[in-house]
């Protein structure tokens, strides 16, 4: 069975995903859930939560009111919240029994939008999935909630602006990730517009359709960096600008700035060595795939990704990568590799003698290996 | 009302108390959001072997399958294990409760299955715990079950429920009974799963913790064995009657308790002018009863000024009624409230007793103690007497501390600095 975990752990949950995602917007997050969410998320999934203050609550629901389908108490609470803290919107999370009885978010959010006056809406989570979905679906849901609704107008600019999407501490968990990325571009000659969604503030974000071209860094901002090509014919550039890799994420970003097309090229460059591979990366596509290209620039051999994470759209692997899903199959295809870089918890399914590179990852190990993550 | 979770997370869940069993495995059925928790504490108290999950989708919710996911998934894990563990606890959770799967289908499945093990019920259905018994009430219950009434030993007592050994330095109870002859039998001296079986040869059944009450009472009731439940009180006339019960109840005779206070007493008034009028600041996390320290303390001539607390337990509703009758500057402050993510903490000066009260206070004097941190009695002020004192000395990095899971346990992670 593909749902049985004996040796390996899950990743981050889709409603931490979410949370995640929109922790420094301003908001106040609210998961319809009676309990444990939260404590899950802020200690394994949050290293903000200590030192940078972000509404997110859970609702405490009870067995009696998810029975009776009474969700007067989860509105009222959440506006009595609203009132005193006043954010700059609401969010509201599913989780497994509110999924279950089918408990209609979407009027709620309306009720509690009319109630308070607070712009309001929906994240579609439900648990049952990770947090590159939970945080792909918060972005889209804030987008949608915010964003224009019509194209832009954009002022001339001699520098190629773009926004960085899909940045948050589940997969660049240093403090300094987002700055150093936003320095790396602007040095670059770039013009950061917005990073979604870390050191970027609410207002920053909204000007994000005056951009020329989008930096999808994780597979969290994919949704959102199609939405934004399909709304203000924004093309995206997926890829981190790592290693040997950055000087193609930089060339690639003022190409599809000037010719308007979208490109993967972490994907071109793997597809660029032929035959077999004995090294794969895994782990979240866009991230894996960045590294795998570095390597495989700078080391001139053929690297494979292993999507371990949920796969957002198939578009974010190339046709010689895998997807397992499940602890089985997982296992096997690891182990069809000589040479892995992984989050250090995959070791354990390696073949004998697997020349294995630790890469942690705060949304699979948690905060166990965080002193490797500087 | 939103509930907030302060980034304090010292106190034990369900995975830590059940693996004090020992050569027991955890094989939790939930969704992956679910699981992540519970999977991380298991990883993080270096017990990741003995951990495993089946995580539930979209689809097994929507059909019959829960019973048969949960069945199939559990066999599929034992049959990827090394061996057999003994001990099996299966954790079901809020989706089970609310598509009212046949629990009883599952396990008598299990055990015609797999008679070599051990099957414990476990829950992890915190939906239910507003109107009935916590995941961890009922798990203080199932993890002893396996246990069957045994040729009684005379002379010998299980002091089982609580999560931290008790000593007898610090707590009246076992030194009351080693110093009568009575051996003390606890969960945390059981080797294997042996050992942990011999808990069934006991001839009384004591608990001092609330949230066990219940499960003990009813382990001691249907092993036929005498129970007794001695809330952690901090008063003379609690300590004096509870030990005088003990003894009654075994055959001690009477236990002299004068010297005990008066010891109490005297570290107290030492450390009360070592602290001067330093504040202090109690937590629930702290003690079963934080308003019974906080008056303790209180009448012993400690600035007591603050007391974190959201619920006030029934062993504590005196304390609390007399603090408010007579603790002048006392106040109760909540933790989980929405305010409190923003509220404004303390200025670091204080000496906190419990974690959280150390975040909100933003002191580096602090105890680190959990659930009244094993003491009982007058050894058990006399116990905390002195962590005060080391608390008012020593400074600890709370940063780093109090994010860490379960106090007294291993915590295999780092706590980062975002300032």
């Amino acid at each position: 069975m593909k749902n049985v975990f004996v040796r390996l752990p899950v990743y981050t949950g889709d409603v931490s995903g979410a949370a995640s995602a929109l922790y420094e917007l301003g908001g106040m997050c609210v998961i319809h859930d009676p309990s444990g969410c939260n404590s899950t998320y802020n200690t394994h999934d949050e290293v903000r939560w200590y030192d940078r203050a972000s509404l997110i609550y859970i609702s405490g629901l009870s067995e009696v009111d998810a029975i009776t389908g009474n969700d007067d108490k989860f509105i009222k609470d959440t506006v009595d919240a609203a009132g005193k803290l006043d954010p700059k919107f609401i969010a509201i999370f599913c989780s497994p029994v509110p999924y279950l009885n089918g408990t209609d978010f979407k009027a709620i959010a309306k009720v509690i939008e009319k109630r308070t006056g607070i712009p309001t809406f929906h994240i579609d989570t439900n648990a049952m999935h990770d947090y590159t979905i939970g945080a792909a679906n918060a972005f889209l849901r804030f987008a949608e909630k915010f964003l224009a609704s019509d194209s832009v107008a954009k002022t001339a600019s001699d520098r190629v602006r773009l926004n960085i999407l899909g940045l948050t501490p589940l997969d660049f968990t240093s403090k300094e990730a987002a700055g150093d990325m936003r320095t790396l571009l602007e040095e670059a000659g770039f013009e950061v517009t917005s990073v979604w969604a870390m050191d970027s503030d609410f207002d920053e974000l909204m000007k994000a359709p005056t951009a020329d071209v989008n930096l999808v860094i994780s597979s969290t901002g994919f949704g959102l960096a199609e939405l934004m090509h399909e709304k203000y014919g924004i093309p995206y550039v997926a890829g981190v600008p790592e290693g040997q890799f950055t000087e193609r994420v930089l060339d690639t970003l003022k190409l599809s700035a000037s010719d308007g097309r979208c490109r993967m090229p972490y994907i071109e460059v793997l597809s660029e060595c032929k035959g077999g591979a004995e090294a794969a990366v895994v782990g979240e596509a866009v991230t894996a795939g960045s590294l795998a290209a570095s390597i495989s620039l700078e080391e001139g051999k053929a690297v494979r990704i292993i999507n371990t994470a949920e796969l957002v759209s198939e578009k974010l692997i190339g046709e010689n990568d895998s997807y397992p899903k499940g602890e089985d199959e997982i296992t096997e295809e690891i182990r069809k590799y000589a040479e892995i870089y992984a989050d250090p918890l995959f070791e354990i399914v390696c073949k004998k003698h697997t020349l294995f590179h630790r890469v942690p990852h705060l949304a699979y190990s948690g905060r166990v290996y965080l002193d490797e993550m500087k | 009302m939103l509930e907030f979770n302060a980034p304090v997370h010292g106190t034990w869940n369900i995975v830590h108390i059940g693996m004090a069993v020992p050569e027991s495995h955890q094989i939790y059925v939930c969704a992956v959001n679910c699981m992540r928790g519970v999977v991380m504490t298991a990883l993080e108290m270096g017990a990741r072997d003995r951990f495993s999950c089946v995580t539930i989708e979209e689809k097994d919710m929507f059909s019959d399958n829960l019973e048969t996911l949960t069945i199939e998934g559990v066999c599929e894990v034992i049959e990827k294990l090394d061996k057999h563990p003994r001990n099996i606890m299966v954790f079901t959770v809020c989706v089970h409760a609310f598509m009212g799967a046949n629990l009883k289908k599952i396990y008598d499945e299990l055990s015609k299955r797999y008679p070599d093990i051990d099957f414990c019920r476990c829950y992890m259905d915190p939906i239910m715990q507003k109107n009935g018994p916590s995941p961890d009430m009922k798990l203080r219950y199932a993890m002893f079950e396996p246990l069957v009434p045994l040729d009684i030993k005379r002379n010998t007592v299980a002091l089982l429920g609580c999560d931290l050994k008790m000593e007898r330095e610090q707590n009246d109870i076992v030194a009351c009974l080693e110093d009568n002859g009575f051996t003390v039998m606890q969960l945390q001296d059981c080797k294997d799963y042996d050992d942990y079986l011999s808990l069934g040869s006991a001839e009384y059944f004591i608990t001092t913790y609330p949230n066990a009450e219940r499960a003990i009472g009813r382990t001691a009731k249907r092993l036929g064995r005498k129970f007794m439940y001695m809330p952690a009180h901090l008063d003379d006339e609690h300590i004096k009657n509870e030990l005088k019960e003990l003894a009654d109840m075994t055959g001690i005779g009477d236990v002299d308790v004068g010297n005990g206070a008066i010891a109490a007493k005297t570290e107290l008034k030492r450390v009360r002018e070592l602290v001067g009028d330093t504040e202090i600041a109690i937590d629930y996390i702290a003690h079963t009863e934080p308003c019974g320290v906080a008056r303790l303390l209180f009448e012993n001539g400690f600035n007591v000024k603050r007391i974190y607390l959201d619920a006030v337990a029934a062993d504590d509703k005196d304390n609390e009624k007399w603090i408010r009758e007579n603790g002048s500057g006392i106040e109760f402050i909540p933790t989980i409230t929405p305010e409190t993510r923003v509220a404004k903490k303390g200025d670091g000066r204080a000496l906190a007793i419990g974690p959280k009260a150390a975040w909100a206070e933003d002191t580096k004097h602090f105890v680190n103690i959990i659930e009244g941190g094993g003491l009982f009695g007058y050894r058990g002020i006399i116990a905390l007497a002195r962590l005060i004192e080391d608390a008012y000395i020593n400074e600890k990095n709370t940063r780093d501390i109090v994010p860490r899971k379960a106090v007294g346990l291993m915590s295999c992670c780092s706590t980062p600095d975002w300032r």
